[in-house]
């Protein structure tokens, strides 16, 4: 079978997943303690009224049939309705999507664009300054939770400095915001060819990329580093040494393009990190992206946001994953997808 | 993929450069005069006057909408650029006047002439009577308080005399009409716009309302995003004169250290939402430049509610035991920072009949052991004690009081619930002791007592406590006219639940803005939420 075929396996293989994936989300939602009519109510309620909104919920229904309920709606593209906002959870998601997604890319290149290059500078200086500092750092990331990197950068750059903005959105107040292609605001920015714009989004993004890509770089970085030190032992490295080729065309050229093989393999790892610092961050900075959101229905036990939020992740697991197999064939000729 | 040392340096150096230079420093400098901004962490949970429950959609519709009659703000003495309502004070709003007929039991109100809706249609009686008709008849909570509280149970109450003339016939006359009629879920709705969206199965519209503004106020809603800002617009054509501030932004912030910094740099006008600074965070605020700090007593109340239908707690000297051991005296500087009231009464102590000289109740551990010990209850008694997730005071005071506890007998296990596990958990009757909390809309020692202490209401009352004799005065006293008698047995009913130890009375809060120097005009009523017709920039 070819590479089109694989590709359709996969995502067949992918359907049993979600339906997987629907099932626990929704037993989740019936697990978790709280009755969120109660919470809709709101404090002068009757039992009465709770009655009537709990029947409006459909939970006094068997489970199997909300549960076919939920499905069937999901079916027709209709997730259910926030209680904290008053709409259409779909309308929400497409709302909070893109910020949550943009935050997630930009911090996805900061950790690459950081990560990777110390991982190799730690590797070819081994047990220099620089190797202990990258250490030092990627320890740092991991130990220190990011609300709390969060809050020192923007004490730092906002408060003290005053260079980054203030956790207040997306964009300046000032700023108009660039007609809506994708919802990532550097992007629409990009392509209406908004310099403001873009500046601006820039600068919003700037300290919530660096503290979510901070918080995720250190596995990327042990990794480009253990994959180069390994190869820079190895023979064909050797031999090119012998051979008296430029130390930085061995380096930069042939063993690091081997390096970077097992970082695609990280970039799933690193990219469900990244799904769970996103709700810290996002809180920290103010970003309306999907975090903060999924916390307070959690917190209100509000069944639509909780399950669609779930099946979201899940969903963008499951490509995250299939796209890194798919590159992993790619980069690696000697891997035969089946 | 070639990255040497040098370009990976010439990109960081690019990469920081980038952050740094070529942004003009942030922070209150380009602001419009005539726009506030504030932050709290709220959304619009929906717009239909009769139904919010988040602070969000209740200051949205409170600044969207008018109501008939308003609860009048007066300014404090020592305190310029504030102003607070009163007990049994209101202003004339969409309703110029009002009168009371048969002894009080028909209020009739005025509709002021000239006032028009966006639509350009004129505000009529007959607009008032569809939203009371509305209110009594949709889902919400004035089909609740109108004929509990003031006996209006069906629509023919609701009288239309002439085009300006409207009146509301209750059964018997109540002291508490006039702020049932001032209370924000009677927001003055065009019935001309909602009327197309009802339907069938809907017939109030309350699936169009939720998401729509249709009626009258000095601001409508521009821009509602959750999670990021709220944007409110001065109506053009107002009947009153225009506010001072054209824009009000909204921004949602949800972590209350960015707000403390957002304040601390001026990029923010002000901080609200309940609440929306801890009260340590408005302590270390305290002096800061720049900044001031509006504080007045307020009616929200704090309490330990003990669970009478468990043991021990269905023992009263159990109870009072408790109250001797509050630490109160460490909890209000310690955790309320001084911005707070202890409580000495189940009634606020702004509420009229407040009697604060009947409790007993101060920390004193040797009385409490003493009566634990009359009390003959096995010791320890372990005891779970339930505090919501998020509510900084309430955790804090648990620990306090967990300490004390422990003294005087008991085990003390402090379990933290999310807002849906923890109302079901007290309506279930789990919970054995829990830290509530209460604010009454309407100011009157009946409304709240009779939420708060009668045996019927079954959801609010979280001591569950019942008391027949206490539940008759209540009944009595709800709509008592005799201003002495009314408050005479408040005094009664007080002593009733002071002596039975209903509640571990902890504390009041205090009502706390903090916001940059140059913001006046800013107003508290009855119900706690901000309106920003009268704010201004000086």
């Amino acid at each position: 079978m070819g590479f089109g075929g694989y590709v359709v396996r996969r995502l067949l293989l992918v359907v049993p997943t979600l339906i997987g994936v629907t099932i626990i989300s929704f037993a989740l939602t019936h697990l978790l303690p709280g009755n969120p009519a109660l919470v809709k109510a709101g404090p002068l309620a009757t039992p009465e009224v709770v009655q009537e909104i709990e029947r409006s919920m459909g939970l006094d229904r068997p489970l199997p049939v909300q549960y076919w309920r939920y499905v069937s709606g999901l079916l027709r593209g209709d997730l259910g309705e926030s209680a904290s906002t008053g709409r259409p959870v779909l309308e929400d998601f497409r709302q909070r999507v893109p910020a949550t997604l943009e935050l997630t890319l930009a911090s996805l290149l900061v950790a690459i664009g950081l990560g990777v290059p110390l991982g190799v500078l730690s590797a070819v200086h081994r047990d220099s300054v620089l190797d202990h500092v990258s250490r030092v750092l990627g320890v740092g990331g991991v130990a220190m939770p990011s609300f709390w990197t969060g809050l020192l950068l923007l004490y730092v750059f906002f408060y003290l400095l005053g260079v980054a903005p203030p956790p207040l959105g997306r964009l300046a107040a000032d700023v108009t915001p660039p007609p809506r292609l994708t919802g990532l605001t550097v992007i629409d920015a990009a392509l209406a060819g908004h310099g403001g714009a873009l500046l601006s989004a820039l600068h919003h993004l700037m300290l919530p990329a660096l503290t979510l890509g901070f918080a995720v770089m250190a596995p990327l970085t042990r990794m480009v580093r253990a994959t180069m030190l390994e190869i820079l032992e190895s023979d064909y490295v050797k031999a090119a040494w012998a051979a008296g080729l430029p130390r930085r065309r061995v380096v930069y050229g042939d063993a690091l393009r081997n390096a970077l093989i097992p970082v695609i393999t990280v970039l799933g790892v690193i990219f469900g990190f990244l799904m769970a610092g996103n709700v810290v961050v996002e809180m920290v900075y103010a970003w309306p992206g999907l975090g903060h959101y999924a916390v307070t229905a959690l917190v209100t036990k509000d069944p639509g946001p909780i399950q669609s939020f779930v099946l979201f992740v899940a969903v963008m697991y499951v490509f995250v994953n299939l796209a890194v197999d798919l590159l992993y064939g790619l980069a690696d000729p000697r891997i035969r997808l089946r | 993929m070639n990255i040497d040392r040098r370009s990976f340096f010439k990109l960081s150096a690019g990469a920081a450069a980038l952050g740094t230079v070529g942004f003009r420093p942030v922070g209150g400098a380009a602001q419009d005069k005539r726009t506030i901004v504030v932050a709290w962490d709220t959304d619009i949970d929906t717009l239909d006057p009769a139904q919010f429950k988040a602070i969000g959609g209740y200051v949205t519709i409170a600044n969207c909408y008018d109501t008939p009659i308003a609860w009048k703000v007066q300014p404090i003495k020592d305190k310029p650029g504030f102003s607070l309502s009163r007990p049994a004070e209101w202003d004339g709003a969409i309703a110029e006047s009002w009168a009371a007929e048969r002894d009080g039991a028909t209020i009739v109100l005025k509709v002021r002439k000239g006032v028009k809706f966006p639509s350009g249609r004129p505000v009529t009686a007959q607009a008032i009577k569809y939203c009371f008709d509305r209110g009594l008849q949709s889902p919400g909570y004035m089909r609740l308080l109108f004929p509990s509280l003031i006996g209006v149970k069906s629509p023919d109450q609701f009288e239309v005399r002439d085009e300006h003339t409207f009146a509301m016939r209750m059964e018997r006359p109540n002291p508490m009409a006039m702020d049932i009629i001032a209370l924000s879920n009677n927001a003055m709705i065009d019935p001309d716009e909602v009327k197309p969206h009802a339907t069938q199965a809907d017939p109030w519209a309350a699936e169009w309302l939720k998401r729509n503004i249709a009626g009258i106020g000095p601001y409508r809603l521009v821009k509602n995003e959750p999670g990021a800002e709220i944007v409110l617009e001065a109506t053009n054509g107002y009947w009153r004169p225009e506010p001072y501030f054209q824009k009000v932004v909204l921004k949602f912030v949800p972590n209350e250290a960015d707000r403390v910094l957002l304040l601390k740099r001026k990029a923010i006008d002000m901080v609200v939402g309940r609440p929306g600074l801890s009260p340590k965070n408005v302590k270390s605020l305290e002096g800061e430049q720049g900044l001031k700090i509006f504080n007045v007593p307020d009616t929200t109340c704090h309490y330990l509610a003990m669970n009478g239908k468990r043991a021990p707690f269905n023992d009263v000297k159990v109870r009072q035991a408790i109250n001797y051991a509050i630490p109160i005296q460490a909890i209000m500087p310690n955790v309320l920072f001084g911005y707070g009231t202890q409580m000495k009464s189940p009634l606020p102590h702004l509420t009229p009949g407040y009697s604060g000289n009947l409790s007993p109740y101060k920390y004193d551990i040797e009385k409490a052991r003493q009566l634990m010990k009359e009390a003959g209850v096995k010791t320890p008694i372990p005891v779970k004690l339930a505090v919501r997730v998020g509510y900084v005071t309430h955790e804090q005071a648990s620990v306090w009081l967990q300490r004390e506890l422990e003294k005087i007998g008991f085990k003390v296990e402090i379990v933290k619930e999310t807002d849906a596990t923890f109302r079901q958990v007290a309506i279930k009757g789990d919970h054995e002791l829990s830290i509530e909390s209460w604010q009454s809309w309407v100011n009157d020692p009946w409304y709240h007592l009779n939420f708060l202490m009668h045996s019927r209401s079954k959801f609010t009352n979280a001591s569950f406590y019942e008391n027949p004799v206490l539940d008759k005065i209540i009944d009595e006293s709800l709509a008592e006219t005799n201003p002495e008698r009314r408050l005479g047995s408040a005094r009664v009913a007080q002593k009733i639940v002071i002596d039975d130890a209903v509640w571990g009375f902890l504390w009041y809060d205090s009502w706390t803005r903090v916001m940059k120097t140059d913001i006046t005009g800013i107003e508290k009523r009855w119900d706690t939420f901000e309106r920003y017709y009268a704010a201004k920039r000086t």
